[in-house]
């Protein structure tokens, strides 16, 4: 028999206590009601803005074949949103043989009962393999541009004569802005072909609907791998995501919270170990279980993959893509893991540390939600972007279309953003009260007061490192339009040499110690002389060879040294691209970094700060050239204990790369690894970079307050 | 007199506004067991912490066998066995496994380790329970296993705070005796108790601690002497009212 006034009073009590618990009060109403009109309205108006930027971007087009007059006209007429490219992107060899004549038109599709043939969309189409098609493809896949008009031999003649014109369009079904220019071409072919019925069959008097004008073809260009790529692709990159976070989530709270809760921390605490290696231990425990379910996952969605793939055409997982894919998950779940544990660390149990977790996860999915739309491709700022970034780069591989330097920059800024968590949790875990239980807010974490006449330590090094890249990412995506003397200038001064200056001005910390604002000896100065007149014969002759840079990097490079630009004088060309960067990332790397990494001892620094150098350059190819220099940069300046030693080098390796394109008229090819520098010319190089390297150990060595 | 094997000097910690532990100064000697009486809220745990470098002092400094915990915490630490009602052990591994990983961090040699536990177990009467998980356990043998835990890096120094609370004669026994043993064994142990009887029983030395300060402190018959009371809790009675009207 049940009393009900024991059940009333035991609901009763359950009710109060819930009702005084706001914080999971807010998380189980007030999240949900705010999230959802929020998320509506967060991705409508994202998709506005993305329909608003797609419709103003003028569409790409190729148009190969003899162009009617009045076609001409109707494609530029005001309001076509075309960039038309007249036989332009037609290849010589293509040209050749459509000038000989061996290309025939597509046959005519009989359809009886219509007069005006109308639009044909085909996804297989005969034409398709033909080397017309095949070079239109190339063309647009290769986002050369997003459509190609093919007008076939005697279009020009058909139409003037009154007789059957045959076109086809090549686009590609994946890409938004393809089937937006095919979209845009349909509609203007399309009023183009009834204004020339009207015409028509006004001169000869004829019935409406009598006649016929153009048979006009759509042909997509994307094999069928493309489309299931692209849709495996998306739902992968959001569910491994998502399953990473997940499998994080809980064992992170339990392996801090948790222990708290259970009394086990303190435990912990007491024994003769670091919070380094606590937080080491814990980390890889909940990474190692965290990727065993995101591996669980992956294996079993590869076998599912392989079902839908069979449905949506041939889609075939290559392992390059299967290990691609895993690898940018790799950063994602460092990341997810340490940022978890950090915050989870702050709760006292269990509950609470559900409480903090829950906002991190729908914080993360609102983003990823925003990109999964098919309109958002990896690009511009969103190579930046946490998390999203990773998800886009696995669509990407799928798709085909992820390039080296996507990878490389993705990979990059992941691995920046994981360390930087990686930070937050280690100072996170050094908070003794923090993990005794005690409430702290998370501000405590950030303790900045200053430390006079000290050096910067190493995860303030890497802090300051991360924390310019971001700031570098950014402002050279929004500042591109200033022109490019003046975004050097701001990145160099702005980013590089100010960051490192402040924050040693705030921590009142040694300039002269921090920056290695010393005297070279003699001996020094003259081996960095020598090494800066010579490593760049190395690495051009001898290093490129290794990994050749692409055309593209050339292209870059070029604009870097201002070739084209003949307002840019060889003086202006010297300060901007030799001696500004010799002293500004010379005071970060060589300088600040250098400086805050020296308690690793000589080699761990020098080889860390090389690394962080190369990675700042930004490209996957300038890795091993700029990694070089950097070790050569790191030692000169490590043993003769002066900042000078490396601006002297550096000034000089660039200066000499900039008077030889700029003043004494070299060929940028061989920057593209078209044309290398003789090996005689590096081996030389090379035995003069040695001299100085020798001449550069045996410097005095610096006084201790000085190293 | 025994070498010093724990030194605090002037030891303040602040919670936010609130002041917990108020220039404490304490001196252990090899041998000697200290006993720090208190109500509860009085500071014990907060100073404990701060002598078994796990919580920074704001002010002053600590040194444990002549080591800094500030400069050197870890090396402190090692010279160290902590126990408290807070430090509880893992439910899903059984003791013999805790106190195995707790010898590795320790760095207690593999050999040493499984001699140590085997010795242990013997010792604190646990053969009967040390193959089951921690979380079967009743609190007497959890609070056993515990006390091995602290003890088996062999530390030069015990602290252990309330270490027989909520425990049963009996275990509380077992801890008593165990206290003995290392205390023969030339180990400095200061431990923290509001049972005034244990106090007496077990303590060469007492302080008396209130509201984050020391309010008077001796042997047991100086403190008694000094007071004029017959017995440990009115003399602490009168410690504490004496620096209530002082105040």
């Amino acid at each position: 028999m049940i009393r009900w006034e024991i059940v009333w009073a035991l609901f009763r009590k359950e009710i109060i206590e819930a009702l005084r618990d706001k914080r999971t009060l807010f998380m189980m109403i007030g999240v949900p009601v705010l999230l959802y009109p929020l998320l509506f309205l967060g991705i409508g108006a994202f998709q506005k803005s993305e329909m608003a930027a797609a419709d103003a971007r003028l569409s790409r087009v190729a148009i190969w074949g003899d162009v009617p007059a009045s076609l001409k006209e109707y494609l530029s007429r005001p309001g076509s949103k075309f960039t038309v490219l007249e036989n332009e992107a037609f290849t010589p060899t293509v040209r050749q043989a459509w000038a000989s004549g061996r290309y025939t038109p597509p046959p005519v599709v009989d359809r009886p009962g219509t007069a005006a043939p109308e639009i044909k969309a085909s996804e297989t189409d005969p034409q398709a393999e033909t080397p017309v098609a095949r070079a239109a493809r190339e063309w647009t896949l290769g986002r050369r541009g997003d459509a190609v008009v093919v007008l076939w031999p005697g279009f020009a003649d058909q139409i003037e004569g009154e007789a059957l014109g045959r076109l086809s369009i090549f686009f590609d079904t994946v890409r938004p802005d393809s089937t937006k220019a095919r979209e845009r071409l349909s509609k203007t072919l399309s009023d183009w072909r009834r204004q020339l019925l009207i015409e028509r069959e006004t001169r000869r008097a004829v019935p409406p609907g009598f006649t016929g004008a153009v048979e006009i073809r759509m042909v997509s260009v994307s094999p069928p791998e493309r489309k299931a790529g692209m849709l495996i692709g998306t739902i992968l990159g959001f569910l491994l995501i998502m399953m990473s976070a997940m499998s994080g989530f809980y064992i992170s709270i339990d392996l801090t919270a948790g222990e708290k809760e259970r009394g086990t921390m303190q435990t912990l605490l007491c024994a003769p170990i670091s919070s380094n290696e606590i937080i080491a231990g814990k980390f890889l425990a909940v990474w190692s279980i965290s990727s065993l379910a995101t591996t669980a996952n992956l294996v079993s969605m590869a076998l599912t993959a392989g079902r839908i793939a069979s449905t949506v055409g041939d889609f075939k997982m290559t392992p390059a893509i299967f290990g691609l894919s895993l690898l940018s998950l790799l950063p994602i779940s460092f990341l997810l893991c340490a940022l978890f544990l950090a915050v989870a660390a702050f709760a006292r149990d269990f509950k609470e540390g559900q409480n903090y977790l829950t906002p991190m996860m729908i914080g993360l999915q609102v983003p990823m939600m925003l990109v999964i739309s098919p309109t958002v491709e990896l690009s511009g700022a969103l190579l930046f972007a946490p998390v999203v970034n990773v998800m886009l780069l696995v669509k990407a591989l799928f798709v085909g279309e992820a390039h080296a330097d996507q990878i490389f920059l993705v990979l990059l800024s992941s691995v920046t953003y994981a360390a930087l968590a990686m930070l937050l949790a280690a100072r996170v875990f050094n908070r003794q009260n923090v993990m005794l239980g005690g409430k702290e807010s998370f501000g405590s974490v950030f303790d900045f007061r200053p430390a006079p006449g000290g050096l910067p330590s190493p995860a303030l090094a890497l802090l300051v490192f991360a924390i310019v890249m971001v700031i570098n990412f950014y402002v050279q995506l929004s500042l591109l339009k200033l022109g490019f003397v003046a975004l050097l200038l701001i990145v160099m001064y702005g980013i590089f040499l100010t960051p490192p200056l402040a924050i040693s001005a705030w921590y009142q910390f040694s300039l002269p110690r921090s920056f290695r604002l010393f005297t070279p000896s003699v001996l020094g100065l003259a081996g960095a002389i020598l090494i800066g007149a010579s490593a760049w014969a190395f690495v051009s002759g001898l290093l490129l060879r290794l990994m050749p840079p692409p055309p593209s990097l050339a292209e870059a490079m070029k604009k870097v040294l201002m070739i084209d630009d003949k307002s840019v004088s060889l003086g202006l060309t010297m300060f901007l691209v030799a001696l500004s960067p010799a002293i500004c990332e010379e005071a970060l790397f060589r300088g600040f970094i250098l400086s805050g990494l020296r308690s690793l001892g000589q080699w761990p620094a020098i080889a860390i700060s090389s690394l962080l150098f190369a990675v700042a350059h930004g490209s996957v190819y300038r890795m091993l050239p700029t990694l070089f220099l950097g070790v050569l940069l790191g030692y000169a300046v490590w043993k003769t204990g002066s900042i000078l030693a490396g601006v002297v080098i550096h000034a000089i390796n660039n200066g000499i790369a900039v008077w030889l394109a700029k003043a004494g008229g070299a060929d940028l090819d061989s920057l593209s690894g078209h044309q290398f520098l003789p090996v005689s010319w590096a081996l030389a190089g090379l035995a003069v970079m040695l001299l100085g390297l020798w001449m550069v150990s045996r410097s005095p060595a610096p006084a201790e307050g000085e190293r | 007199m025994n070498a010093t094997a724990l030194s605090a000097r002037g030891l303040v910690r602040r919670f936010g506004d609130l002041t917990a532990v108020k220039n404490v100064s304490i001196e252990l000697r090899q041998g000697e067991v200290l006993g720090l009486l208190g109500p509860n809220g009085a500071g014990k745990t907060t100073i404990l912490r701060m002598l078994a470098g796990i919580l920074a002092p704001n002010e002053g400094s600590v040194s444990v066998m002549g080591i800094d915990t500030q400069t050197d915490p870890l090396a402190a630490r090692q010279q160290i066995g902590f126990l408290s009602g807070d430090t509880q052990l893992y439910q899903r591994l059984n003791p013999r496994e805790v106190l195995d990983y707790f010898g590795r961090l320790y760095g207690v040699p593999a050999a040493r380790r499984r001699e140590r536990i085997e010795q242990l177990v013997a010792e604190l009467d646990m053969a009967s329970f040390a193959n089951r998980p921690c979380g079967q356990l009743s609190t007497g043998q959890k609070q056993r296993a515990n006390i091995a835990r602290a003890f088996l890096h062999q530390p030069m120094v015990l602290i252990l705070d309330e270490p027989t609370n909520a425990l049963d004669v009996l275990t509380g026994r077992f801890i008593i005796q165990a206290i003995r043993r290392e205390k023969a064994a030339g180990r400095a142990i200061l431990f923290s108790t509001h049972m005034m009887g244990e106090a007496e029983y077990l303590c060469d030395r007492i302080l008396l601690l209130h509201k984050g300060e020391i309010v008077g402190g001796g042997t047991v018959p100086e403190i008694l002497e000094r007071t004029g009371c017959a017995n440990l809790t009115d003399a602490f009675l009168q410690s504490i009212g004496e620096t209530e009207a002082l105040a």
